[in-house]
């Protein structure tokens, strides 16, 4: 019988004496595809509340092994409804003499409270191990006395509560459960010196003495060391309607570790299916094929303005309050919109209400702090903030040489999240968002590419947001609402004669309504708003489109604007997710923008139908496949619309999505997919004759597979295996020819593996093949007298192609783990064998001669990273 | 817009950390250095008067120390930086003696029909009242080797209204103690300065002249804003190396520019120096000066 709270056992067992912990430890996979709540937009949950043991069955001790003196423990996987029934029962390490039978007759017949995820009853997978002890048959003691030994079950390093922990006073043959709290207590425990030992799935087993006093109250804390530690929460996948067909879902768990993104989750999505290689290991997220501009980057639902400190350093938002990330490569549901590539919705996690904890980072290009703690019973606040110190130690590499700056790179960033949860079914959040990069260099010469430059280029590029966010939860309605208000700031002088200055002041609304009407059929929509006005000053020359060469020489004159523009979304979509039957789930949706900019003629509403499919052939295979309209508006800072650089009357670009794949999971933990799809773009903006620029003949086309095989996260163990083929071609105008797309990279592969080495150790590397990306080669150049310089003859578009990468990064952890704190030492190696990528092609003066513009040597990043 | 970032930081970028690529100071293949217009402006008579001819002066260079073959021509039309265009050829009217001369009927034709520019060369205007026209040239040292050769264009500005530009001045340079650049012997394996001297004076204090005496001019902007010129000095030398290519006279509206380059010679031995001075508008004026790397003393 599970033991609760100040409630004391009633007897001891005997004989065949099971000790039985039950623990969730991350279960299944982490990374999974078919993570897809009915609640929740994100389709990852946060377990609210744990499954706790309400009817225990006690197993049968095999004879054989009884009368042979053998004992066991027997690791299960068990499945338990959203009514606390088990479901599915499997065991993970088989150890014969009828242990295993006799454990999975006994855990069938379990029972629990229901687990929660995201405040809600849902239905989970945990790992639940069974020991078979033989024990002396137990004194027989008074048990209905007071509570005279009592205490806690910490986890080591993160002091979190252990729940489902076994508490054992051998010599009395008695034991109790940890409740929820991690909180143990026994009656009439006699007085002495009294043996415990505490037995938890996951835990090294903890042994120590207690001597009770006569009339007193011994009161412990114990900390338990997790076998595999890990400082993160676990996030529990729960078995939950899905809603997109295909999907990546990363936690926090897999991206602090993986080599050369320094724990940077949105960097670590590059590594998935579908998304190309960022030249210079920066921040670009280009999925399948289209510019990284197609596709978007959301925190909880919202874009993010800015991603990356300086186009790729580190994401402006600190990893370690996500709670996931899901990356959708295409045919996403119509709650996104306004795009033509993929997208990446990253969620932020609440703070954590079990005490005051934090986390301190430093490495070699920027220190980190978080803060986090609940007030009272209600409320919970997390604070965090970064700065880079690259100002400190760049003039110890510059010093002497022809470039020194004015203001040195420098950039900060910080995160506020306050969360009112009043009751069960309401909850109010208030996100405070800010970043701001800054530099100033001046060059030693004007550069010789372009001596009317000048010698100075300053950057200075921030953004500042608060997000009002109010979701409610009431059985089978959950209504989700963001307000959000900002400004981003970009400030660009490129010498004394170009620059842009751009100051919008943004304005989100969300509101999403998802209605449970019948126990197979969930209606979800209602409206994503955005207004934008900005305050745009511009000197440059025609910016390059999707594909060209950098502007240059005397025919591209630097034009002037200065305008204030804005421009609005509002976008109403509503989602029907059936299941006729309970193998196949029916997604059918439609999202209707309507999009308006300044100067533009009249509105442009565009409607976008999607549908999308999952049958389940067999439990271990998954049939997908989905056909959907995708539009993107023209970008107002990007000048596509206006009447100095872009053409007012652009319409939104188009694109129709397909794709067919199969899921299958081979065993539990290890999971393979393959996924075909076609893209076929039009009304692409592309460079038109004067007097418009831009106009909308383009059309694109975007094929290709990709293939996923993926081990979830285990103890020691986690990694994956990505290959992406895509081809993306797209033709200017009629009678062009078609090209590739700048980021199109015919073979991406991406090989990942960690493994927990004991003692602390953790090993990772990452192995990355790609396609060179394609380049216009110069065929020939012109000298322009007046300015001394050359001005290229290009070949045909896209027609050259860069040579393959190939790059190995390492990582290396060392955990020390205390009781209330834990420490990280980590060795990030990029680049580890010092291969010489290459990035780009660079000219001679009169591009007579070129040569190659390599990548990033080898670069170890070492850091040191406190949790407490 | 943000589109320009990246190319135009890795511009920046490659500026200070340029992989190893022919120095564009080093002469060491067929080169035109510069090309002087006089006057720098085609100027067509308020009154309806023809306009003064323009005879245009070239800087050339050749590795055997001979002189190039460069010939001239005024384009008729296209896009002039195209390889599509042959200016001198097909698509230009050639000039003897390196003149432009409306008594020539096809450059007054052709000059008669500007409107706006020549047609579909994309040459945009660059200041009220003045449209360019393109003058191509060829020039070769009689090799077949693409380094014996090279093409190119002067932009001229033919001036329909408002003040002509004037060619620039370049005075002098100096080395560090100084003496003038020509005959100088200069330390080998060491940085030496060199400081060109335009004229100075002029209405703005303290800055290099802004008038008609070949120094900073001003001159009006098309949003009708009035600019200052960017003098640009370009450094060559018949030996390694000079430290930067290009550098500008600062004005009021660019403090940040310095007019010095350096020049680090690595072989003793004679070296020669062009320094072309542009105004970019079209004026252009240069000097030549003979030195000598001198060896390092024995320690």
């Amino acid at each position: 019988m599970l033991q609760s709270w100040r409630r004391a056992p009633r007897g001891g067992r005997r004989r065949a004496y099971a000790l039985v912990v039950g623990a969730l430890l991350l279960p299944l996979p982490l990374l999974a595809q078919d993570v897809v709540a009915p609640a929740a937009p994100p389709p990852q949950g946060k377990l609210t509340k744990p499954p706790v043991l309400e009817t225990f069955t006690e197993a049968a001790y095999p004879d054989e092994a009884r009368s042979s003196g053998l004992e066991a423990r027997v690791l299960l996987e068990v499945d338990i409804s959203a009514k606390g029934d088990v479901t599915r029962a499997v065991v993970l390490t088989p150890v014969g003499h009828g242990f295993d039978e006799a454990a999975l007759q006994a855990v069938r017949q379990f029972r629990f409270t229901p687990a929660e995820v995201d405040g809600k009853p849902a239905a989970v997978r945990i790992n639940y191990t069974y020991n078979f002890v033989l024990a002396a048959p137990a004194q027989q003691l008074p048990q209905e006395g007071p509570v005279n030994l009592e205490g806690t079950l910490l986890e080591r390093g993160t002091r979190r509560p252990v729940p489902g922990a076994e508490v054992v006073l051998p010599y009395l043959g008695r034991s109790t459960l940890t409740d929820a709290k991690g909180a143990f207590a026994f009656r009439d425990v006699p007085d002495g010196k009294q043996k415990v030992v505490v037995a938890a799935n996951g835990y090294d087993k903890f042994e120590t003495a207690e001597t009770l006093v006569p009339g007193k109250v011994t009161r412990v804390t114990y900390y338990l060391l997790q076998s595999f530690f890990t400082p993160y929460e676990t996030v529990v996948r729960a078995d939950r309607d899905k809603k997109e067909v295909t999907q990546y879902s990363l936690t926090l768990q897999e991206v602090q570790r993986i080599p050369g993104t320094y724990g940077d989750a949105l960097k670590v999505v590059q590594n998935l299916p579908g998304v190309a290689r960022a030249p210079f290991n920066g921040g670009l997220i280009a999925i399948r094929g289209t510019s990284p501009e197609d596709s978007g980057i959301f925190l909880d639902g919202e874009r993010l303005p800015i991603l990356f400190h300086f186009g790729g350093l580190t994401a402006v938002y600190n990893s370690e309050l996500l709670q996931s990330v899901d990356y959708l490569p295409g045919n996403f549901p119509p709650y996104y919109g306004d795009l033509l590539g993929g997208v990446v919705d990253v969620k932020s996690r609440d703070p954590r209400t079990d005490g005051f904890h934090g986390v301190v980072e430093v490495n070699v290009i920027d220190a980190d702090a978080v803060l986090e703690a609940p007030i009272g019973d209600h409320f919970s606040f997390a604070i965090a903030g970064r700065r880079s110190y690259i100002d400190a130690f760049l003039p110890l590499f510059t010093s002497g040489g022809t470039t020194t700056y004015n203001v040195a790179p420098v950039f900060d960033d910080a995160q506020l999240k306050l969360v009112w949860k009043p009751d069960g079914k309401n909850t109010l959040s208030l996100v405070g968002l800010h970043s701001q990069d800054a530099f100033n260099l001046v060059t030693g010469s004007t550069p010789s590419r372009n001596p009317n430059l000048g010698r100075t280029f300053v950057d200075q590029t921030g953004f500042n947001q608060l997000r009002l966010r109010y979701t409610h939860l009431d059985g089978p309605v959950r209504w989700d609402t963001i307000a959000l208000v900002g400004e981003t700031h970009i400030n660009l002088e490129v010498g004394t004669t170009q620059g842009l200055q751009a100051n919008s002041n943004p304005y989100g609304l969300r509101s999403t309504l998802e209605v449970a009407l019948a126990p197979s059929l969930t209606l979800a929509g209602v409206l994503d708003a955005v207004y934008q006005p900005a305050d745009i000053t511009v000197a440059f020359p025609q910016p390059p489109q999707e594909g060209q060469a950098l502007p240059g020489g005397p025919l591209h004159p630097i034009l002037y604007e200065s305008t204030h523009a804005w421009a609005s979304d509002l976008g109403l979509w509503v989602e029907a997710r059936w299941r006729p039957v309970s193998t196949l789930l029916v997604l059918a949706g439609l999202r209707v923008d309507n999009t308006l900019f300044y100067l533009q003629p009249k509105p442009s509403w565009t409607a976008d139908p999607r549908l999308a499919v999952r049958w389940t052939l067999a439990p271990p295979l998954v049939l997908k496949a989905a056909v959907g309209i995708y539009h993107q508006a023209p970008s107002i800072v990007g000048g596509d619309t206006d009447p100095v650089f872009g053409n007012p009357n652009l319409i939104s670009q188009r694109s129709v999505q397909t794709s067919l794949g199969v899921e299958w999971t081979i065993r539990p933990g290890l999971l393979f997919t393959a996924e075909t799809f076609y893209n076929r773009l039009s009304d692409l903006v592309a460079p038109a004759p004067a007097p418009v620029k831009l106009a909308n003949t383009g059309i694109g086309r975007i094929w290709g597979f990709e293939i996923f095989l993926r081990q979830a996260l285990t103890n020691r163990l986690f990694g994956w295996l990505s290959y992406s083929f895509t081809k993306s071609q797209r033709l200017d105008a009629p009678g062009d020819q078609w090209r590739p797309f700048a980021y199109d990279q015919t073979h991406v592969l991406t090989a990942i593996l960690s493994y927990k080495l004991g003692a602390g150790w953790e090993l990772g590397g990452r192995l990355r093949f790609a396609s060179g990306n394609p380049y216009t080669p110069v065929v020939g150049a012109v000298k322009d007298d007046n300015t001394d310089t050359f001005v290229p003859i290009y070949g045909a578009p896209e027609s050259g192609r860069l040579p393959n990468f190939l790059q190995l990064d390492i990582r290396v952890d060392k955990t020390w783990v205390f009781n209330t704190w834990s420490l990280d030492l980590y060795l990030d190696v990029q680049n580890a064998t010092d291969s010489r990528a290459v990035e780009g092609l660079t000219y001679s003066y009169n591009y007579a001669q070129r040569v190659y513009f390599v990548g990033l040597p080898i670069i170890p990043v070492l850091g040191v990273k406190a949790v407490f | 817009m943000r589109s320009l970032v990246s190319p135009l930081l890795l511009l920046f970028a490659s500026t200070a950390c340029e992989p190893t690529v022919v120095d564009q100071s080093q002469l060491l293949t067929t080169r035109v250095l510069a090309i002087r217009a006089d006057p720098p402006e085609l100027v067509v008579p308020s009154d309806g008067g023809l306009p003064l001819p323009v005879h245009f002066t070239v800087l050339a260079f050749a590795p055997d120390g001979g002189t190039p073959t460069v010939t001239l021509a005024l384009c008729t039309g296209g896009n002039p930086y195209s390889a599509s265009v042959q200016c001198p050829g097909a698509d230009g009217i050639p000039l003897p003696d390196d003149t432009l001369d409306v008594a020539n009927p096809q450059v007054l034709a052709l000059l008669a029909a500007l409107d706006g520019g020549l047609p579909d060369s994309g040459l945009p205007p660059t200041e009220p009242g003045v449209v360019q026209v393109a003058i191509g040239y060829f020039a070769t040292s009689g090799g077949t080797l693409p380094s014996d050769s090279e093409r190119g264009v002067y932009r001229l500005s033919v001036r329909f209204s408002g003040r002509p530009n004037h060619n620039p001045q370049l005075l002098s340079v100096s080395v560090p103690d100084g003496g003038s650049l020509q005959g100088a012997q200069l330390p080998a394996g060491k940085d030496v300065t060199l400081t060109p001297a335009i004229p100075v004076g002029g209405p703005d204090a303290g800055w290099p002249s802004v008038g008609l005496d070949g120094g900073i001019e001003t001159y009006p902007s098309l949003d009708g804003g009035t600019l200052y010129e960017n003098l640009t000095y370009s450094w060559y030398a018949t030996a390694p190396s000079v430290s930067y290519f290009f550098s500008r006279e600062p004005t009021p509206a660019d403090t940040t520019e310095t007019s010095p380059s350096q020049f680090n010679g690595t072989n003793p031995g004679p070296v020669t120096f062009y320094v072309v001075l542009r105004d970019g508008r079209g004026g252009t004026d240069w000097k030549l000066f003979d030195s000598t790397i001198a060896p390092q003393p024995a320690p």
